[in-house]
């Protein structure tokens, strides 16, 4: 019986603890709601995420939707694998097993699947085509011959598609020195055509519409314009003395690649843009001083209205424009489509714990 | 005897041990605090005086600092030692001790897992001083540098999330921390079958251990290479499957194994 005193003890100092640690443990207790002020129909299929970032906490992600309120970051092993279950469906999870071994991959996101580029080191260079969202046929080149060497060294800024044939833009230099190149892969998918484009100032950094690594959430591409939107840097050369040193920026205004030209135009003017974004083979951009410009991807003609008084925080997410901003309790987002106002939203925190870091969130809304 | 009477007769039997353990990790983290503490406000004056106290502290600092992670891994090896020399202990003194355990009137699984109880309670115990300790820590480390109007920045939880070691022992979940705790029990079965198996060869020479070893790392590492085959064709959804699914396939495997040199092979 004596001897049970010991188990008992340690049992005790176990229980005290584990205990304190059970209650102090770290998992977010914040619970958030989306009040619907106006036209719930817009929020049906709508997520709002959101992330709570401060340099003396541990930073969390939330998700809300009309009907509940979610932790998305640290969460358990199993519940992060059900979470990752979710939201890979279908179509999206062969294109990630294909591109699970690789080193980098680009790819864009089709009607009917998705399509891209992969690369093994600077070895082989894979092209991935999924056709009716469920067979993926590839064709691999390999590095040994020197244009396909010279493509996998180079920048890829994205993709786009055009005539039934992908297309890479990527980059060869750098300091000033960069050439902006073209790779077009053949319908057939077993051969690829190179050339320059032509650019008199910067070079091609981003095509959009591209999806980056394995990140295959975007939301279907584009179907073939005239106009490719891009985003395009530029060096700046500062000399002092016999030094130079070379300072990147990035060019204000929309450009966009002519597939029929093979040039880099400028659709919009010398202006900071808060985002951008296209939709139905439209480029929707709003400026710092609320004006929304639409510009058709495919004749190049562009419409401006103004839809926003001031831009606190703005941004596009499938073919709407959101405004969020603070408010005392909660961050109020604002939807507009077709430059008016369709419909509008609050996050409101729904315990203390919600409530502490209401000032600290940043909002974003995607679709399901 | 039961397996509550065998576990609380283990646990006894190692108390002294684990409370010299408990007090030699308290000795060591707060005497490395406290000269933390001090070496850090005199760092903090110097600079202050030179006008250049522009940086803040942080709990991470310490926790980060190598007598604190050589405490930490002091007691991990202490654990492990632990779980192989609970069983070797009973071989001494030509195994009269396991041969009196042995013919008792119970189930030798009940020894087994009396064992594997004790290690369990020792582990748990060490995590629940520790947690405890770290409290005390931070409180004393947020009263000195408040006291002594030094900046700070970072919670306690901030601190213990961005130290890799801690991080693992007190996750932020309660399920994590379970299934750490697995992995951890995992371990020790493979220490228990190590020493069962290689107790068991009849002529106990260089070999023995050899053999028992190989055996066991052919176990460990034909998942591990499955894994390395399989790996660029599961996504990782299914590799947290493919992970619990080894987890479970290594427990069973190193109770099956203990439990059949155990009950027919072992040799005193």
């Amino acid at each position: 019986m004596k001897r049970m005193w010991n188990v008992a003890a340690l049992g005790a100092v176990i229980v005290i603890g584990l205990g304190t640690f059970a209650v102090d443990a770290t998992e977010p207790k914040a619970e958030w709601a989306l009040d619907i002020s106006s036209n719930p129909s817009v929020w049906k299929d709508a997520v709002v995420e959101f992330g709570y970032n401060t340099d003396d906490d541990v930073s969390q992600r939330y998700e809300v939707t009309s009907d509940e309120s979610r932790v998305t970051s640290d969460l358990n092993y199993i519940a992060e694998g059900l979470r990752y279950r979710e939201r890979l469906k279908g179509d999206a999870r062969a294109v990630h097993r294909l591109m699970n071994g690789m080193t980098y991959t680009e790819s864009i996101r089709m009607k009917d699947g998705y399509v891209g580029l992969g690369q093994y080191g600077n070895k082989e260079l894979i092209i991935f085509n999924q056709l009716n969202g469920k067979e993926i046929k590839t064709y691999t080149f390999d590095a040994k011959d020197r244009q396909i060497y010279e493509i996998l060294t180079g920048w890829w800024s994205g993709l786009f598609w055009h005539k039934g044939e992908l297309n890479l833009i990527y980059r060869n230099g750098y300091d000033g020195d960069e050439t902006t190149m073209l790779a077009t892969f053949t319908q057939t998918m077993d051969d690829v055509t190179v050339n320059e484009i032509k650019m008199d100032n910067g070079f091609i950094t981003h095509v959009s519409g591209t999806s980056y690594f394995d990140e295959t959430s975007k939301s279907p591409s584009i179907s073939e314009t005239r106009y490719v939107p891009v985003a395009v840097n530029a060096y700046e050369t500062i000399r002092e003395g016999d030094e130079t040193y070379y300072s990147g920026i990035t060019m204000p205004g929309q450009f966009a690649y002519d597939t029929e030209t093979g040039k880099v135009v400028q659709l919009a003017g010398n202006q900071d843009f808060w985002d951008y974004a296209v939709f139905e083979n439209r480029l929707f951009t709003i400026n710092t001083d609320g004006e929304e410009t639409v510009i058709d991807l495919e004749t190049g003609k562009q419409s401006t209205r103004k839809v926003l008084d001031s831009v606190n925080r703005a941004f596009y997410a499938n073919g709407r424009l959101y405004q969020t901003r603070q408010v005392k309790d909660g961050v109020v987002i604002d939807v507009y489509e077709d430059g008016k106002q369709v419909s509008s939203a609050a996050v409101t925190p729904e315990n203390e714990e919600a409530q502490a870091m209401l000032d600290q969130i940043d909002v974003y809304v995607r679709q399901k | 005897m039961n397996l509550l009477k065998l576990l609380s007769w283990e646990v006894e039997r190692v108390t002294k041990p684990f409370l010299i353990l408990v007090a030699g990790l308290l000795v060591v983290q707060f005497g490395y605090l406290g000269y933390f503490l001090w070496d850090e406000t005199q760092l903090y004056e110097q600079l202050r005086r030179a006008g250049d106290a522009d940086y803040q502290m942080s709990f991470a600092n310490y926790l980060g600092g190598t007598a604190y992670l050589l405490s930490l891994g002091i007691a991990v090896a202490a654990m492990l030692l632990y779980s192989v020399w609970i069983w070797y202990r009973d071989f001494q003194g030509r195994g009269t001790f396991m041969l009196r355990l042995l013919t008792m009137p119970q189930k030798r699984m009940v020894i087994f897992f009396a064992k594997l109880a004790t290690i369990l309670m020792m582990t748990l115990g060490l995590f629940a001083i520790e947690w405890i300790a770290l409290k005390l820590q931070y409180i004393a480390f947020t009263s000195w540098f408040d006291g002594k109007m030094i900046p700070m920045n970072g919670s306690f939880e901030q601190a213990l999330s961005s130290n890799g070691i801690l991080g693992m022992m007190y996750p932020d979940s309660i399920v994590n921390f379970v299934i750490h705790q697995l992995f951890i029990y995992i371990v020790v079965l493979f220490i228990f079958a190590f020493v069962l198996i290689e107790r068991s060869f009849w002529q106990r020479t260089i070999w023995s251990p050899v053999l028992s070893l190989s055996i066991l790392v052919v176990i460990l590492t034909i998942p591990i290479l499955g894994y390395a085959f399989l790996s660029n064709r599961l996504i990782y959804d299914e590799t947290i499957m493919y992970v619990g699914v080894v987890l479970i396939v290594w427990a069973g495997v190193t109770i099956w194994l203990g439990r059949r040199f155990l009950q027919t092979k072992l040799n005193v």
